[in-house]
């Protein structure tokens, strides 16, 4: 019975953290000092025509009629109009949302492939040569700047050697004056490498070291000294009966790292100007526009929430040591 | 379970191999590739949110003025003092004829019989008398509504009339300089595409058969500028005059317009400084991509692909080596200052924002910090604006070096009644100033208290990623003096609100780093900035944020606002930068210069305007004159 | 114990010399003089490079890791970087091991009840907010994030992970019958919580502890390089950001390299360090050798 109470918990739980955190933003947006106007307002306008825009952003309701509007608006997912689109921010969002999903998503499948593979490996080979090279590596990889490592593949790899495009999503020139669906896919692909590359690099290891301490665990568990015991080929109990369930555990792992790794999502979206929603809150934020930037932070906020609980719930149906409570 | 992992790899590494090395060909074209630094806000030329240059460079290529600046006003001796050489008849046939009628004024305005909108319709007196009206029953564009009053209230306009198809007639209340300079150079939009747009938003929030009320104004002019030009009109049902038109517009991604072969001017000769150019337009269109950061901009036009970007200082030596790309700069308008709160102390006392703007070394910071970026100024009208700006201000400790500084401001200070528990002292050589020896303490002001800490309102790094550090450099020589100085590091918005509280407050602040200004050509903004009646806690919202009050100052400034003599005018506005650069409620430090770096190879005849440089929100002309080389 | 653990070595190894370098700065800036001081400093006896077209110079005698842009000595602006890389990742450790081990202890004696599941929902929910957006959007309203702003905001998001770990040592603790005899004695909770509980549980926490040095000062370079970081402190982030703001991304390499390297070499210092300590306090791992 605990099978259906579970991800309905989750569920709500999800819903009272965003609910809290979107307060906060309210709160933070509203009771600062300065105007949210501002960007919009020159201050060369009479008095008048200020008054105007500010009713035309409903900026001259009292505070709490306006965190009520807010509140419903979030719920019917009515995010305001941004300043600098002029268009409804879920319009804006909607556009940016599959980039980053794309690059988001490429990135954790192939990092967690890659951090899986390898892991499993080193854990196998303790205290081998092939163990500190790779975690040292890895390591540094795990703990370098994103932004400085994309950096420095954008000079070596765009620069010198001129063999990816510097920044963007596309080709402009390409796209503008026709090209056909299959060239567009290709182009886009072209794009994704260095970013793809930068995320991956960044965060594979993580998910090594992870795979690697908990199969050193699970080869501890008492099934797999008897499977050992039993004469299997060391391929076999390292792949069949150590590595499946020291996986597990990784994905608890994965859970926690999801919003460290959302961060880095950003920044690598900036360094290489990746039309998603972390870069449009990086420009949102510059630019000022703080209905989008508010938008912006509540898809990245939501995303996690989701992410969280989707990968919660289905770790509680495959691990039945967790408990429902 | 393995091999699994290993087929997804290979399927992905083979995806990257074919992406990697199957790019796909580009077709051969004559469009201008333009590196932009940021999307343009929008298209819809009646938001006030669009007055950045970006959109306002789309929006001057879509519509057109009565009369357009010329490019070389600026810096043309000829053009200087003779008001009809400043300006080029555009949709006008000839510059504005005046008379007296009774109390009012009359100007009869003549328009070309040739010039034709998209779809073909001709552009008539009916369309002007109609962009007028928008602005004086409902004020919209609000961002030109400045340019149509002189007081910020009422314009001086009364009415507005069609004499014939190509004859306009205006009623002026008085005769201001700012309605030829401001007035009628703001677009004229297309009567058939917007009346009934206006006509049924009118019907939407207009009852009653009485005058339009304020509160309706409000509504319907929100109305009409919330509008998405893209969406709501598409881009293809946009209507204008101009050479190019918006065909294609990926946000934040980049925006293509297409040249209207059909361009009412196509044939025209243009002669700008003796050079004639024959309009066309002759490319293909504008490619406008938008590339956040400067060094991915630079790369982009090394690996050729764009054809025109802006780049830093900095940069000019890579580009001098590469022979088929030019280089060419020009100064904009922006002027930055420190502005000093004179409703406090010390800053009340004339002697200590003297010592400030001493300290204050601009032409270090240009040269170490800025990189000949941000070239120093001493009057409020930048220097590029050469027909406004007095060249003869003080310049206050130019080629001094920091002990130098440092020990006039300590005469200064002393000389005007400052003491310190521990005076600064100075290590000099046969009356040549060495250096700091010991920093001074304790300042105590004339009347006696100590000196309060004195805030320095900076911009964060994001906005100016170096201003922080002149900051940084200024508060230390603030302090070696004993001036107890504090960068506070301040986001833009929160600035802006504490220059000029929307309630109609006293502003918050000591020292103004952070927000500057981006001057209009016409010299009309300097009553705006200063006179008495612009303090924010007189008229909210107000520019005056130093709280300067001077009647010989408003006295002169209101007349220069009235002057339509140039000559006069000048002497006037030469007056008004010499007050305030005696008065000092700002300390003008510096404006911008910019680089532009293009392709010499693939186009010709690219034009340069010192004050907006190649294609300028004010420069629509060399879009329309550049040719494209014939390559093989 | 150590000796055993290569890799901890060469994390103390690397520490050390950071430390040495953090230490160093202001003994450096007092021996060269004022113009050698990391923010504002500058060297007016340079003329302009003719490569860089500024006062960036490469590596000198002079200027043992060259200059920026405006002629201010690198390696200067490196060792104060990487004091405040101590400062800020210690102070967020220490602050997130309080907070941590206070509400793991909590949260593990009385586990099942109320209290836990307020500390451990608030935990889940605090793991789910993308806290450089959030910080970048705080950032933006504020101007820019002073020093102590960020250290107390990192706090409260980083203590999560030590909580969890505490917890789940305490609640297998607590049963165990030396902690049950200590309750029949009459021994009152916090007495047992601090007395009996706390010091067999609080080295595991320290692994968790060095990731956290390490996320901080990687998160602090990440704002600080978007420009949301204070710019009155010249760390690491920030050097980055004025050598790309700056445009000398790809042309002045000894300004953009060092501080890249020196927030790689420490944060990892630590975890290896961390690792290493936890291969010899946690009695899982340690059976394995």
């Amino acid at each position: 019975m605990g099978r259906l109470r579970y991800p309905l918990r989750r569920i709500i739980e999800g819903l009272i953290t965003l609910f809290i955190v979107m307060t906060i933003i309210f709160l933070l947006f509203r009771v600062m000092p300065g105007d949210p106007l501002s960007i919009v307002i020159d201050p060369k306008m009479t008095p008048e025509v200020k008054e105007m825009i500010r009713h035309s952003y409903g900026l001259d309701q009292p505070m709490f009629v306006q965190y009520g509007i807010y509140l419903k608006n979030l719920f019917t997912l009515n995010l305001g109009e941004s300043f600098r689109y002029s268009q409804p921010v879920s319009e804006v969002l909607a556009a940016r949302i599959p980039n980053t999903l794309l690059l988001f998503t490429s990135a954790s499948v192939l990092s967690a492939v890659l951090g899986i593979i390898l892991g499993r490996i080193i854990a196998w080979r303790r205290n081998s040569k092939l163990e500190y090279g790779l975690t040292l590596a890895g390591l540094f990889f795990y703990e370098m700047p994103i932004f400085w490592f994309g950096l420095i593949l954008i000079y070596l790899f765009a620069f010198r050697l001129n063999l990816f495009p510097i920044s963007g999503m596309i080709d402009f020139e390409l796209w503008t004056l026709g090209a056909t669906t299959g060239e567009k896919i290709i182009d886009i692909l072209h794009h994704l490498i260095l970013p793809l590359i930068t995320l991956t690099t960044a965060s594979f290891c993580g998910m090594m070291l992870l795979m690697r301490t908990s199969m050193v665990e699970t080869m501890k568990e008492d099934y797999v000294e008897a499977a050992k015991a039993r004469g299997l080929p060391d391929k076999v109990v390292r792949d069949s009966y150590a590595a499946r369930n020291a996986e597990l555990p990784v994905i608890t792992a994965f859970i926690l790292s999801l919003s460290a790794s959302i961060g880095g999502g950003v920044l690598t979206e900036k360094i290489f100007s990746w039309p998603g929603i972390g870069y449009e809150l990086y420009q949102a934020t510059i630019g000022r526009d703080y209905p989008l930037a508010q938008g912006c932070f509540f898809i990245l906020t939501l995303m996690t929430i989701l992410a969280v609980i989707v990968i919660d719930i289905t770790y509680a149906y495959l691990d039945p040591r967790v408990s429902y409570d | 379970m393995n091999y699994k992992f290993l087929i997804i790899l290979a399927m992905l590494g083979l995806a990257l191999l074919i992406a990697g090395t199957n790019i796909p060909e580009k077709t051969q074209n004559n469009y201008l590739r333009i590196a932009a630094g940021q999307e343009i806000n929008g298209l819809n030329p009646f938001n006030p949110a669009f007055n950045d240059v970006y959109s306002q460079f789309v929006m001057s290529n879509i519509w057109e003025k009565l009369y357009r600046y010329t490019p070389d006003f600026l810096d043309n001796p000829a053009a200087k003092g003779s008001s009809d050489r400043r300006i080029f008849l555009w949709i006008a046939e000839e510059m504005p004829s005046y008379k007296k009628v009774g109390d009012n004024y009359e100007a009869i305005i003549k328009l070309r019989d040739n010039v034709y909108w998209w779809d073909g319709e001709r552009l008539t007196a009916d369309d002007v008398v109609f962009t007028s009206n928008l602005m004086l029953k409902f004020g919209i564009p609000p961002q030109n509504w400045v340019n149509w009053s002189i007081t910020g209230d009422e314009s001086y306009v009364e009415s507005v009339q069609k004499l014939d198809d190509f004859t306009v007639k205006y009623t002026l209340k008085e005769l201001v300089p700012i309605f030829e300079t401001g007035a009628l150079m703001g677009y004229i939009f297309p009567k058939h595409q917007w009346e009934p747009i206006i006509e049924k938003s009118i019907e939407k929030h207009h009852k009653g058969t009485d005058k339009i009320s304020k509160d309706e104004r409000i509504l319907i002019a929100s109305e009409i500028w919330s509008l998405n030009l893209g969406k709501d009109i598409k881009l293809d049902e946009i209507i204008g005059s101009g050479p190019f038109k918006p065909a294609d517009w990926r946000k934040g991604e980049y925006m293509r317009l297409d040249a209207n072969k059909d361009y009412w001017a196509k044939g025209r000769i243009l002669e700008i400084d003796g050079r004639e150019y024959e309009i066309g337009p002759y490319i293909d269109g504008i490619l406008r991509k938008v590339y956040r950061s400067p060094d991915i901009s630079k790369l982009a036009m090394r690996r050729g692909e764009v054809d025109i970007t802006g780049i830093l200082p900095s940069d000019i030596s890579e580009f001098e080596k590469i022979e088929t790309i030019k280089i060419e700069d020009y100064t904009a308008n922006s002027l930055f200052y420190l502005g000093f709160n004179l409703r406090r102390k010390p800053m009340s006392y004339l002697s200590f924002r003297q010592a400030v703007s001493y300290l204050y070394d601009k032409e270090l910071f240009n040269e170490r910090i800025y990189h000949g970026r941000l070239p120093p100024i001493n009057s409020v009208v930048p220097f590029v604006n050469d027909y406004w700006h007095n060249p003869n201000l003080s310049k206050y400790g130019e080629g001094m070096s920091t002990a130098e500084r440092e020990y006039k401001v300590y005469i200064i200070l002393k000389e005007d009644g400052f003491k310190w528990s521990k005076e600064p002292r100075f290590n000099i050589v046969d009356g040549e100033v060495i250096e700091l020896r010991e920093k001074g303490e304790g300042l105590m002001m004339p009347d006696g208290e100590v000196c309060p800490i004195v805030r320095l309102m900076g911009a964060p790094p994001e906005e100016i990623p170096d201003s922080a550090q002149a900051n940084i450099m200024l508060q230390g020589w603030m302090i070696d003096i004993g001036i107890p100085a504090k960068y506070t590091p301040t986001e833009f918005a929160t600035a802006v609100d504490k220059l000029s509280p929307i309630d109609g407050s006293e502003p918050d602040f000591d020292i103004n780093t952070s927000v500057g200004w981006l001057t209009d050509p016409d010299p009309g903004y300097i009553k705006d900035l200063w006179h008495s009646t612009q303090m924010p806690e007189v008229t909210a919202g107000g520019n005056n944020y130093s709280g300067y009050n001077n009647p010989e100052f408003d006295e002169l400034a209101e007349q220069s606002a009235r002057e339509m003599n140039p000559e006069e005018r000048r002497e006037m506005i030469f007056k008004l930068q010499e007050i305030i650069s005696r008065d000092l409620p700002v300390y003008p430090t510096n404006t911008v210069t910019r680089i532009q770096v293009y392709r010499a190879d693939k186009f010709k005849d690219w034009f340069n305007r010192k004050m907006y440089g190649i294609g300028g929100c004010n420069n629509p002309y060399a879009y329309m004159i550049i040719k494209p080389i014939e390559r093989e | 114990m150590f000796k055993a653990n290569k890799l901890g070595i060469i994390g103390v190894v690397i520490l050390l010399l950071f430390l040495f370098f953090a230490l160093f700065g202001p003994i450096y800036v007092e021996m060269m003089g004022n113009s050698y001081s990391p923010m504002g400093g500058m060297d007016t006896s340079l003329g302009i490079n003719p490569e860089t077209n500024s006062y960036a110079w490469p590596p000198s005698l002079k200027h043992p890791m060259g200059t920026d842009s405006k002629g201010s000595d690198i390696f200067s602006q490196f060792l104060n970087g990487s004091y405040l890389a101590f400062l800020i990742g210690i102070s967020i450790a220490l602050g997130a091991a309080i907070l941590g081990v206070i509400m793991g202890l909590i949260s593990g004696y009385w586990g099942g009840r109320w209290i836990d599941s307020l500390i451990m929902r608030s935990a889940d929910a605090l793991v789910s907010i993308p806290f450089l957006p959030l910080l970048i959007v705080i950032a933006a309203v504020v101007g820019s994030l002073h020093l102590f702003t960020f250290i107390m905001i990192m706090m409260v998001f980083s203590w999560v992970g030590v909580c969890r770990v505490i917890r789940a040592q305490t609640l297998s603790l607590r049963t165990r019958p030396y902690i049950d005899s200590a309750r029949v004695a009459g021994a009152s909770s916090s007495r047992i919580i601090f007395k009996h509980i706390a010091p067999n549980v609080i080295p595991l926490g320290f692994y968790e502890l060095t990731m956290i040095v390490g996320a901080a000062i990687i998160t602090e370079s990440g704002i600080s390089f978007l420009g949301f970081g204070d710019p009155t402190q010249m760390s690491w982030g920030m050097m980055i950001n004025f050598c790309t703001a700056q445009g000398h991304t790809f042309k002045a390499p000894w300004w953009l390299l060092p501080p890249g390297f020196g927030i790689t070499l420490l944060s990892m210092a630590f975890y290896l360090i961390g690792r290493a300590f936890d291969e010899i306090v946690n009695p899982r791992l340690r059976k394995m050798e």
